[in-house]
Protein backbone atom coordinates (compact mmCIF):
# COMPACT_ATOMS: atom_id res chain seq x y z
CA UNK A 1 0.00 0.00 0.00
CA UNK A 2 1.17 3.46 -0.70
CA UNK A 3 0.76 6.57 1.31
CA UNK A 4 -0.42 10.08 1.03
CA UNK A 5 0.28 13.26 2.84
CA UNK A 6 -1.98 12.28 5.73
CA UNK A 7 0.82 9.91 6.52
CA UNK A 8 3.59 12.37 6.17
CA UNK A 9 3.03 15.71 7.84
CA UNK A 10 6.08 17.12 6.14
CA UNK A 11 4.18 17.32 2.89
CA UNK A 12 1.74 20.21 2.70
CA UNK A 13 -1.87 19.69 1.75
CA UNK A 14 -1.18 20.28 -1.87
CA UNK A 15 2.02 19.94 -3.73
CA UNK A 16 4.29 22.91 -3.39
CA UNK A 17 3.63 25.91 -5.60
CA UNK A 18 0.81 24.25 -7.49
CA UNK A 19 -0.92 27.59 -7.81
CA UNK A 20 2.00 28.80 -9.89
CA UNK A 21 1.96 25.92 -12.32
CA UNK A 22 -0.43 26.31 -15.25
CA UNK A 23 -0.60 22.54 -15.69
CA UNK A 24 -1.75 22.10 -12.12
CA UNK A 25 -4.46 24.71 -12.60
CA UNK A 26 -5.66 22.96 -15.74
CA UNK A 27 -5.68 19.64 -13.89
CA UNK A 28 -7.79 21.11 -11.12
CA UNK A 29 -10.13 22.61 -13.70
CA UNK A 30 -10.45 19.26 -15.48
CA UNK A 31 -11.39 17.51 -12.28
CA UNK A 32 -13.84 20.15 -11.15
CA UNK A 33 -16.06 20.31 -14.20
CA UNK A 34 -18.61 18.21 -15.88
CA UNK A 35 -17.65 16.68 -19.17
CA UNK A 36 -17.52 18.58 -21.44
CA UNK A 37 -17.24 21.96 -19.73
CA UNK A 38 -19.42 24.94 -20.46
CA UNK A 39 -18.71 28.62 -20.12
CA UNK A 40 -20.48 28.53 -16.76
CA UNK A 41 -17.81 26.08 -15.62
CA UNK A 42 -15.02 28.12 -17.10
CA UNK A 43 -15.97 31.63 -15.97
CA UNK A 44 -15.10 31.26 -12.25
CA UNK A 45 -11.70 29.88 -13.17
CA UNK A 46 -11.02 32.78 -15.50
CA UNK A 47 -11.83 35.16 -12.67
CA UNK A 48 -9.68 33.28 -10.18
CA UNK A 49 -6.68 32.84 -12.43
CA UNK A 50 -6.63 35.71 -14.90
CA UNK A 51 -2.95 35.05 -15.54
CA UNK A 52 -3.87 31.65 -16.94
CA UNK A 53 -7.09 32.69 -18.63
CA UNK A 54 -5.76 32.03 -22.10
CA UNK A 55 -4.50 28.57 -21.24
CA UNK A 56 -7.76 27.74 -19.54
CA UNK A 57 -9.78 28.99 -22.49
CA UNK A 58 -7.71 27.13 -25.04
CA UNK A 59 -8.02 23.94 -23.08
CA UNK A 60 -11.74 24.31 -22.45
CA UNK A 61 -12.40 25.25 -26.08
CA UNK A 62 -10.51 22.23 -27.35
CA UNK A 63 -12.45 20.02 -24.99
CA UNK A 64 -15.77 21.59 -25.95
CA UNK A 65 -15.12 21.23 -29.65
CA UNK A 66 -13.90 17.68 -29.32
CA UNK A 67 -17.11 16.74 -27.57
CA UNK A 68 -19.14 18.18 -30.44
CA UNK A 69 -17.10 17.08 -33.41
CA UNK A 70 -15.24 14.06 -32.21
CA UNK A 71 -17.61 11.76 -30.35
CA UNK A 72 -16.31 8.35 -29.41
CA UNK A 73 -17.53 6.04 -32.17
CA UNK A 74 -18.65 2.50 -31.54
CA UNK A 75 -16.49 -0.31 -32.85
CA UNK A 76 -14.24 1.80 -35.02
CA UNK A 77 -11.08 1.24 -33.04
CA UNK A 78 -9.73 -2.15 -32.17
CA UNK A 79 -7.45 -3.32 -29.46
CA UNK A 80 -3.98 -4.52 -30.34
CA UNK A 81 -2.51 -7.23 -28.06
CA UNK A 82 1.00 -6.01 -28.77
CA UNK A 83 0.05 -2.49 -27.73
CA UNK A 84 -1.60 -3.78 -24.57
CA UNK A 85 1.46 -5.83 -23.65
CA UNK A 86 3.69 -2.84 -24.27
CA UNK A 87 1.41 -0.66 -22.16
CA UNK A 88 1.48 -3.10 -19.28
CA UNK A 89 5.26 -3.16 -19.36
CA UNK A 90 5.36 0.64 -19.35
CA UNK A 91 2.87 0.76 -16.50
CA UNK A 92 4.90 -1.70 -14.47
CA UNK A 93 8.02 0.34 -15.01
CA UNK A 94 6.24 3.49 -13.86
CA UNK A 95 4.85 1.69 -10.83
CA UNK A 96 8.25 0.31 -9.90
CA UNK A 97 9.81 3.76 -10.22
CA UNK A 98 7.30 5.27 -7.83
CA UNK A 99 9.02 4.56 -4.56
CA UNK A 100 6.86 4.72 -1.44
CA UNK A 101 7.54 7.26 1.24
CA UNK A 102 9.33 5.61 4.13
CA UNK A 103 7.61 4.98 7.43
CA UNK A 104 9.21 7.15 10.08
CA UNK A 105 7.53 5.58 13.09
CA UNK A 106 4.98 2.85 13.68
CA UNK A 107 3.31 5.01 16.30
CA UNK A 108 2.95 7.82 13.78
CA UNK A 109 1.79 5.42 11.09
CA UNK A 110 -0.93 4.21 13.44
CA UNK A 111 -1.98 7.72 14.37
CA UNK A 112 -2.15 8.78 10.75
CA UNK A 113 -4.74 6.10 10.12
CA UNK A 114 -6.77 7.12 13.13
CA UNK A 115 -5.51 4.43 15.50
CA UNK A 116 -3.66 4.59 18.76
CA UNK A 117 -0.60 2.39 19.29
CA UNK A 118 -2.60 0.13 21.61
CA UNK A 119 -5.31 -0.26 18.98
CA UNK A 120 -2.77 -1.22 16.38
CA UNK A 121 -1.00 -3.63 18.72
CA UNK A 122 -4.28 -5.34 19.61
CA UNK A 123 -5.25 -5.52 15.97
CA UNK A 124 -2.16 -7.47 15.00
CA UNK A 125 -2.27 -9.52 18.23
CA UNK A 126 0.87 -8.33 19.93
CA UNK A 127 1.34 -6.60 23.25
CA UNK A 128 2.37 -3.00 23.76
CA UNK A 129 5.71 -4.28 24.97
CA UNK A 130 6.37 -5.97 21.63
CA UNK A 131 4.90 -3.05 19.74
CA UNK A 132 7.24 -0.65 21.52
CA UNK A 133 10.19 -2.85 20.64
CA UNK A 134 9.10 -2.95 17.02
CA UNK A 135 8.60 0.79 16.98
CA UNK A 136 12.09 1.36 18.37
CA UNK A 137 13.45 -1.33 16.08
CA UNK A 138 14.92 -3.31 18.93
CA UNK A 139 14.04 -6.66 17.35
CA UNK A 140 16.11 -8.32 14.68
CA UNK A 141 14.23 -7.77 11.46
CA UNK A 142 15.19 -11.14 10.04
CA UNK A 143 13.37 -12.90 12.85
CA UNK A 144 10.10 -11.01 12.52
CA UNK A 145 7.47 -13.21 10.83
CA UNK A 146 6.18 -12.18 7.45
CA UNK A 147 2.69 -12.54 8.81
CA UNK A 148 3.25 -9.79 11.36
CA UNK A 149 4.81 -7.56 8.71
CA UNK A 150 1.84 -8.10 6.43
CA UNK A 151 -0.65 -7.50 9.22
CA UNK A 152 1.09 -4.30 10.26
CA UNK A 153 1.19 -3.16 6.64
CA UNK A 154 -2.51 -3.73 6.15
CA UNK A 155 -3.41 -2.20 9.49
CA UNK A 156 -1.59 1.05 8.75
CA UNK A 157 -2.52 1.06 5.07
CA UNK A 158 1.02 0.75 3.81
CA UNK A 159 2.98 -1.71 1.76
CA UNK A 160 4.70 -4.64 3.39
CA UNK A 161 7.95 -3.45 1.88
CA UNK A 162 7.64 -0.09 3.63
CA UNK A 163 7.10 -1.82 6.97
CA UNK A 164 9.98 -4.19 6.33
CA UNK A 165 12.28 -1.33 5.44
CA UNK A 166 11.31 0.46 8.63
CA UNK A 167 11.94 -2.59 10.80
CA UNK A 168 15.35 -3.09 9.21
CA UNK A 169 16.49 0.36 10.31
CA UNK A 170 18.70 1.12 13.23
CA UNK A 171 17.37 1.05 16.77
CA UNK A 172 16.06 4.33 18.09
CA UNK A 173 16.01 5.91 21.48
CA UNK A 174 12.74 6.24 23.37
CA UNK A 175 10.74 9.21 22.22
CA UNK A 176 10.73 12.05 24.70
CA UNK A 177 13.53 10.63 26.83
CA UNK A 178 15.75 13.18 28.57
CA UNK A 179 19.50 12.83 29.06
CA UNK A 180 21.92 14.54 31.34
CA UNK A 181 24.79 14.11 28.91
CA UNK A 182 25.78 17.02 26.71
CA UNK A 183 24.62 15.14 23.64
CA UNK A 184 22.01 12.44 23.19
CA UNK A 185 23.37 8.91 23.38
CA UNK A 186 23.31 6.89 20.22
CA UNK A 187 22.27 3.34 19.52
CA UNK A 188 24.65 1.34 17.41
CA UNK A 189 23.05 -0.17 14.37
CA UNK A 190 22.21 -3.85 14.90
CA UNK A 191 23.87 -4.04 18.28
CA UNK A 192 22.02 -5.92 20.96
CA UNK A 193 18.87 -6.49 18.95
CA UNK A 194 16.60 -9.15 20.31
CA UNK A 195 15.21 -12.17 18.49
CA UNK A 196 11.49 -11.69 17.88
CA UNK A 197 10.57 -15.11 19.25
CA UNK A 198 12.69 -14.62 22.35
CA UNK A 199 10.84 -11.38 22.94
CA UNK A 200 7.53 -13.16 22.54
CA UNK A 201 8.53 -15.98 24.85
CA UNK A 202 9.69 -13.60 27.56
CA UNK A 203 6.70 -11.27 27.32
CA UNK A 204 4.62 -12.10 30.38
CA UNK A 205 1.87 -9.70 29.40
CA UNK A 206 0.99 -11.60 26.24
CA UNK A 207 -2.11 -13.74 26.05
CA UNK A 208 -1.15 -17.42 26.13
CA UNK A 209 -3.05 -18.21 22.96
CA UNK A 210 -1.44 -15.39 21.05
CA UNK A 211 1.98 -16.36 22.34
CA UNK A 212 1.48 -19.93 21.22
CA UNK A 213 0.32 -18.76 17.80
CA UNK A 214 3.41 -16.59 17.33
CA UNK A 215 5.81 -19.19 18.65
CA UNK A 216 4.33 -21.71 16.26
CA UNK A 217 5.81 -19.59 13.48
CA UNK A 218 9.29 -19.88 14.90
CA UNK A 219 11.75 -21.71 12.69
CA UNK A 220 12.63 -25.17 13.98
CA UNK A 221 16.36 -24.44 14.21
CA UNK A 222 18.39 -21.28 14.82
CA UNK A 223 17.97 -20.27 11.19
CA UNK A 224 16.28 -17.07 12.21
CA UNK A 225 19.29 -15.70 13.95
CA UNK B 1 4.47 -25.07 4.70
CA UNK B 2 5.41 -21.54 3.69
CA UNK B 3 3.20 -18.71 4.74
CA UNK B 4 1.02 -17.50 1.88
CA UNK B 5 -0.37 -14.07 2.51
CA UNK B 6 -2.99 -14.23 -0.22
CA UNK B 7 -4.61 -17.39 1.06
CA UNK B 8 -5.48 -16.29 4.54
CA UNK B 9 -8.16 -13.82 5.57
CA UNK B 10 -6.80 -10.30 5.42
CA UNK B 11 -7.18 -7.65 8.04
CA UNK B 12 -9.45 -5.00 6.65
CA UNK B 13 -7.22 -2.04 5.87
CA UNK B 14 -8.58 1.44 6.29
CA UNK B 15 -9.71 3.14 3.10
CA UNK B 16 -7.17 5.86 2.60
CA UNK B 17 -8.90 9.23 2.42
CA UNK B 18 -8.10 11.83 -0.19
CA UNK B 19 -5.96 14.70 0.96
CA UNK B 20 -5.74 16.92 -2.10
CA UNK B 21 -7.46 20.25 -1.51
CA UNK B 22 -9.62 22.23 -3.88
CA UNK B 23 -8.91 25.86 -4.58
CA UNK B 24 -11.39 26.71 -1.84
CA UNK B 25 -9.40 24.68 0.65
CA UNK B 26 -11.82 21.77 0.95
CA UNK B 27 -10.51 18.26 0.50
CA UNK B 28 -11.60 16.60 -2.72
CA UNK B 29 -14.09 13.82 -2.31
CA UNK B 30 -14.76 10.74 -4.34
CA UNK B 31 -18.24 10.35 -5.73
CA UNK B 32 -20.42 8.45 -3.23
CA UNK B 33 -20.83 5.38 -5.43
CA UNK B 34 -17.07 5.18 -5.94
CA UNK B 35 -16.47 5.55 -2.21
CA UNK B 36 -18.97 2.78 -1.49
CA UNK B 37 -17.40 0.58 -4.12
CA UNK B 38 -13.91 1.02 -2.66
CA UNK B 39 -15.11 0.27 0.87
CA UNK B 40 -16.85 -2.81 -0.41
CA UNK B 41 -13.80 -4.07 -2.26
CA UNK B 42 -11.35 -3.30 0.52
CA UNK B 43 -13.48 -5.29 2.95
CA UNK B 44 -13.45 -8.42 0.81
CA UNK B 45 -11.61 -11.20 2.59
CA UNK B 46 -8.76 -12.05 0.28
CA UNK B 47 -6.72 -10.41 -2.40
CA UNK B 48 -7.86 -13.03 -4.89
CA UNK B 49 -11.50 -12.18 -4.39
CA UNK B 50 -10.72 -8.49 -4.60
CA UNK B 51 -9.04 -9.00 -7.92
CA UNK B 52 -11.88 -11.05 -9.26
CA UNK B 53 -14.39 -8.42 -8.24
CA UNK B 54 -12.29 -5.63 -9.69
CA UNK B 55 -12.12 -7.49 -12.97
CA UNK B 56 -14.36 -6.51 -15.82
CA UNK B 57 -15.22 -10.15 -16.25
CA UNK B 58 -17.15 -11.88 -13.48
CA UNK B 59 -15.38 -15.22 -13.14
CA UNK B 60 -17.95 -17.47 -11.53
CA UNK B 61 -21.34 -17.62 -9.89
CA UNK B 62 -20.01 -16.97 -6.42
CA UNK B 63 -18.36 -13.78 -7.51
CA UNK B 64 -21.33 -12.72 -9.57
CA UNK B 65 -23.42 -13.01 -6.44
CA UNK B 66 -21.14 -10.75 -4.45
CA UNK B 67 -20.61 -8.31 -7.27
CA UNK B 68 -24.32 -7.84 -7.71
CA UNK B 69 -24.44 -6.15 -4.34
CA UNK B 70 -22.69 -3.20 -5.91
CA UNK B 71 -24.81 -2.51 -8.98
CA UNK B 72 -22.25 -0.47 -10.86
CA UNK B 73 -19.77 -3.32 -10.67
CA UNK B 74 -21.88 -5.54 -12.88
CA UNK B 75 -20.21 -3.87 -15.84
CA UNK B 76 -16.86 -3.54 -14.18
CA UNK B 77 -15.47 -1.46 -11.39
CA UNK B 78 -15.44 2.29 -11.88
CA UNK B 79 -12.15 3.56 -13.22
CA UNK B 80 -11.86 5.86 -10.21
CA UNK B 81 -12.02 2.86 -7.88
CA UNK B 82 -9.46 1.05 -9.97
CA UNK B 83 -7.22 4.11 -9.65
CA UNK B 84 -7.51 3.83 -5.87
CA UNK B 85 -6.19 0.28 -5.94
CA UNK B 86 -3.42 1.20 -8.35
CA UNK B 87 -2.26 3.93 -5.99
CA UNK B 88 -2.59 1.82 -2.87
CA UNK B 89 -1.25 -1.46 -4.24
CA UNK B 90 1.39 -0.35 -6.71
CA UNK B 91 4.16 -1.19 -4.27
CA UNK B 92 2.82 -4.68 -3.65
CA UNK B 93 4.01 -7.80 -5.35
CA UNK B 94 4.61 -8.05 -9.07
CA UNK B 95 1.55 -10.14 -9.86
CA UNK B 96 -0.78 -7.57 -8.29
CA UNK B 97 0.95 -4.82 -10.24
CA UNK B 98 0.68 -6.72 -13.50
CA UNK B 99 -2.94 -7.47 -12.89
CA UNK B 100 -3.83 -3.87 -12.12
CA UNK B 101 -1.87 -2.61 -15.10
CA UNK B 102 -3.75 -5.03 -17.35
CA UNK B 103 -7.09 -3.85 -15.96
CA UNK B 104 -6.31 -0.21 -16.60
CA UNK B 105 -4.98 -0.97 -20.07
CA UNK B 106 -8.14 -2.88 -20.94
CA UNK B 107 -10.25 0.14 -19.99
CA UNK B 108 -8.16 2.92 -21.46
CA UNK B 109 -6.53 1.70 -24.65
CA UNK B 110 -9.29 2.63 -27.07
CA UNK B 111 -10.13 5.86 -25.26
CA UNK B 112 -6.54 7.00 -25.61
CA UNK B 113 -6.28 5.94 -29.23
CA UNK B 114 -9.47 7.77 -30.06
CA UNK B 115 -8.03 11.00 -28.73
CA UNK B 116 -4.78 10.51 -30.60
CA UNK B 117 -6.09 9.34 -33.95
CA UNK B 118 -5.31 12.62 -35.69
CA UNK B 119 -1.65 11.69 -35.38
CA UNK B 120 0.16 9.42 -37.80
CA UNK B 121 0.76 5.86 -36.63
CA UNK B 122 4.26 6.40 -35.35
CA UNK B 123 3.33 9.42 -33.30
CA UNK B 124 0.07 7.87 -32.18
CA UNK B 125 1.74 4.80 -30.72
CA UNK B 126 4.46 6.88 -29.11
CA UNK B 127 1.89 9.25 -27.62
CA UNK B 128 -0.16 6.32 -26.38
CA UNK B 129 2.83 4.90 -24.53
CA UNK B 130 3.61 8.33 -23.17
CA UNK B 131 0.10 8.70 -21.76
CA UNK B 132 0.21 5.27 -20.14
CA UNK B 133 3.55 6.00 -18.51
CA UNK B 134 2.34 9.38 -17.32
CA UNK B 135 -0.91 8.24 -15.76
CA UNK B 136 0.69 5.31 -13.94
CA UNK B 137 3.48 7.48 -12.69
CA UNK B 138 0.98 10.00 -11.37
CA UNK B 139 -1.38 7.44 -9.88
CA UNK B 140 1.49 5.82 -7.95
CA UNK B 141 3.54 8.84 -6.98
CA UNK B 142 3.21 9.12 -3.22
CA UNK B 143 5.08 12.37 -3.12
CA UNK B 144 2.39 14.25 -5.06
CA UNK B 145 -1.26 14.41 -4.15
CA UNK B 146 -2.20 15.27 -7.72
CA UNK B 147 -2.34 11.51 -8.32
CA UNK B 148 -5.53 11.52 -6.31
CA UNK B 149 -7.30 13.30 -9.17
CA UNK B 150 -7.67 9.95 -10.87
CA UNK B 151 -9.90 8.83 -8.01
CA UNK B 152 -12.09 11.91 -8.40
CA UNK B 153 -12.58 12.09 -12.15
CA UNK B 154 -10.49 9.53 -13.96
CA UNK B 155 -11.72 10.12 -17.49
CA UNK B 156 -11.44 13.89 -17.33
CA UNK B 157 -7.83 13.64 -16.20
CA UNK B 158 -7.07 11.01 -18.81
CA UNK B 159 -8.70 13.20 -21.43
CA UNK B 160 -6.39 16.02 -20.44
CA UNK B 161 -3.32 13.81 -20.58
CA UNK B 162 -4.34 12.68 -24.06
CA UNK B 163 -4.77 16.26 -25.22
CA UNK B 164 -1.37 17.17 -23.85
CA UNK B 165 0.24 14.21 -25.57
CA UNK B 166 -1.49 15.09 -28.80
CA UNK B 167 -0.19 18.63 -28.68
CA UNK B 168 3.32 17.48 -27.93
CA UNK B 169 3.26 15.18 -30.91
CA UNK B 170 1.59 17.59 -33.24
CA UNK B 171 4.19 20.22 -34.02
CA UNK B 172 1.71 22.81 -35.12
CA UNK B 173 -0.64 22.29 -32.19
CA UNK B 174 -3.58 22.25 -34.51
CA UNK B 175 -5.55 20.10 -32.17
CA UNK B 176 -8.94 21.56 -32.82
CA UNK B 177 -8.65 21.83 -36.56
CA UNK B 178 -7.44 18.27 -36.95
CA UNK B 179 -10.07 16.82 -34.68
CA UNK B 180 -13.12 18.63 -35.84
CA UNK B 181 -12.25 18.00 -39.47
CA UNK B 182 -11.70 14.30 -38.98
CA UNK B 183 -13.83 12.40 -41.49
CA UNK B 184 -15.15 9.95 -38.95
CA UNK B 185 -16.93 12.82 -37.26
CA UNK B 186 -19.60 12.73 -39.99
CA UNK B 187 -22.92 11.51 -38.73
CA UNK B 188 -25.80 10.79 -40.99
CA UNK B 189 -28.78 13.06 -40.61
CA UNK B 190 -32.31 11.84 -40.32
CA UNK B 191 -33.68 15.18 -41.46
CA UNK B 192 -35.58 15.93 -38.29
CA UNK B 193 -36.40 19.35 -36.90
CA UNK B 194 -35.84 22.43 -38.96
CA UNK B 195 -36.53 25.06 -36.39
CA UNK B 196 -33.24 25.22 -34.47
CA UNK B 197 -31.91 27.79 -36.86
CA UNK B 198 -34.94 29.94 -36.34
CA UNK B 199 -33.80 30.31 -32.79
CA UNK B 200 -30.37 31.44 -33.81
CA UNK B 201 -30.87 35.10 -34.37
CA UNK B 202 -28.62 37.24 -36.49
CA UNK B 203 -25.45 38.08 -34.61
CA UNK B 204 -25.54 38.48 -30.85
CA UNK B 205 -27.32 38.29 -28.45
CA UNK B 206 -27.72 34.58 -28.86
CA UNK B 207 -30.09 32.18 -27.22
CA UNK B 208 -28.74 30.85 -23.94
CA UNK B 209 -29.29 27.29 -24.98
CA UNK B 210 -30.87 25.28 -27.71
CA UNK B 211 -32.71 22.76 -25.55
CA UNK B 212 -33.47 19.48 -27.21
CA UNK B 213 -32.20 20.63 -30.53
CA UNK B 214 -28.48 20.57 -30.05
CA UNK B 215 -28.28 17.29 -31.86
CA UNK B 216 -29.55 18.74 -35.14
CA UNK B 217 -27.17 21.66 -34.93
CA UNK B 218 -24.32 19.38 -34.03
CA UNK B 219 -25.00 17.05 -36.91
CA UNK B 220 -25.16 19.99 -39.24
CA UNK B 221 -21.91 21.40 -37.92
CA UNK B 222 -20.19 18.05 -38.29
CA UNK B 223 -21.34 17.86 -41.86
CA UNK B 224 -20.04 21.34 -42.58
CA UNK B 225 -16.71 20.52 -40.94
CA UNK B 226 -16.12 17.56 -43.17
CA UNK B 227 -17.29 19.23 -46.36
CA UNK B 228 -16.36 22.86 -45.75
CA UNK B 229 -18.72 24.31 -48.38
CA UNK B 230 -18.07 27.78 -49.79
CA UNK B 231 -15.55 29.75 -47.80
CA UNK B 232 -16.14 27.98 -44.53
CA UNK B 233 -13.17 26.98 -42.40
CA UNK B 234 -12.90 24.80 -39.33
CA UNK B 235 -12.11 27.92 -37.32
CA UNK B 236 -15.41 29.53 -38.32
CA UNK B 237 -17.37 26.43 -37.46
CA UNK B 238 -15.44 25.98 -34.22
CA UNK B 239 -16.18 29.56 -33.18
CA UNK B 240 -19.83 29.11 -33.97
CA UNK B 241 -19.93 25.93 -31.91
CA UNK B 242 -18.25 27.51 -28.94
CA UNK B 243 -20.85 30.23 -28.92
CA UNK B 244 -23.97 28.23 -29.56
CA UNK B 245 -23.19 24.95 -27.91
CA UNK B 246 -20.82 25.94 -25.11
CA UNK B 247 -21.98 29.50 -24.49
CA UNK B 248 -18.55 31.10 -24.75
CA UNK B 249 -18.92 34.87 -25.22
CA UNK B 250 -17.72 36.58 -28.40
CA UNK B 251 -15.89 39.23 -26.42
CA UNK B 252 -12.96 40.87 -28.09
CA UNK B 253 -9.43 40.10 -29.08
CA UNK B 254 -7.14 40.57 -26.10
CA UNK B 255 -9.78 39.56 -23.60
CA UNK B 256 -9.02 36.00 -22.49
CA UNK B 257 -11.93 33.67 -22.10
CA UNK B 258 -13.65 34.90 -25.24
CA UNK B 259 -14.05 33.52 -28.72
CA UNK B 260 -12.50 36.54 -30.38
CA UNK B 261 -9.40 36.24 -28.27
CA UNK B 262 -9.21 32.50 -28.70
CA UNK B 263 -9.05 32.89 -32.46
CA UNK B 264 -7.15 36.16 -32.39
CA UNK B 265 -9.64 38.14 -34.47
CA UNK B 266 -12.05 41.00 -33.88
CA UNK B 267 -15.59 40.62 -32.62
CA UNK B 268 -16.85 41.85 -35.98
CA UNK B 269 -14.97 39.09 -37.74
CA UNK B 270 -16.46 36.54 -35.39
CA UNK B 271 -19.95 37.86 -36.13
CA UNK B 272 -19.26 37.58 -39.84
CA UNK B 273 -18.11 34.02 -39.33
CA UNK B 274 -21.36 33.26 -37.53
CA UNK B 275 -23.36 34.59 -40.43
CA UNK B 276 -21.46 32.40 -42.87
CA UNK B 277 -21.90 29.30 -40.72
CA UNK B 278 -25.55 30.02 -40.10
CA UNK B 279 -26.21 30.40 -43.84
CA UNK B 280 -24.43 27.12 -44.52
CA UNK B 281 -26.41 25.41 -41.78
CA UNK B 282 -29.65 26.69 -43.23
CA UNK B 283 -28.71 25.31 -46.61
CA UNK B 284 -27.80 21.96 -45.08
CA UNK B 285 -31.08 21.68 -43.22
CA UNK B 286 -33.08 22.55 -46.32
CA UNK B 287 -31.12 19.99 -48.26
CA UNK B 288 -31.78 17.38 -45.61
CA UNK B 289 -35.46 18.20 -45.57
CA UNK B 290 -35.63 17.81 -49.34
Amino acid sequence: MSNSNTRNPSIPDNDANDANVPGAILDAFAVSVSSPPTYADLAPWLARYPQYARALTDYAAAWMLASVFDPMPDGELTSDPARVARGIAIARKAMAAAAPLPITSLVMAAQQTGQGPADLAARVKITMTIFAKLDRRLLRAATIPERLIDDLAVAVGRGAEAVRMYLQGGATLPAGAMYSAASAPSVRRGEGKEDFFDAIASDETMDAEDRAAWLALAPPSDAAS
Amino acid sequence: MPYRAHDRPMLTPPVVPLTRCTEAGAVYTRRPEREAEIHYLVALPTRTVQQECLSTRAPDDAIVGSVSRVPSMAEGTHAESLAYFVRECCHDDESAGNWLAAQVMARTELFILHHLRGLNETHREAAHDEVIGKIFHEMCDDTHTSGEYYQVSFWNVLNRRCMDAYKRHDGKSRWEARHIAHPTAVHRSNGELLDPLDRIADGDPLPDTLPGEDDVVQRGLRYLCTHLPGNLTTEKIGAFSLRYLSDLPIGECGKPGTIADHYGVSARTITNWFTAVRDALEAWIQEEAA
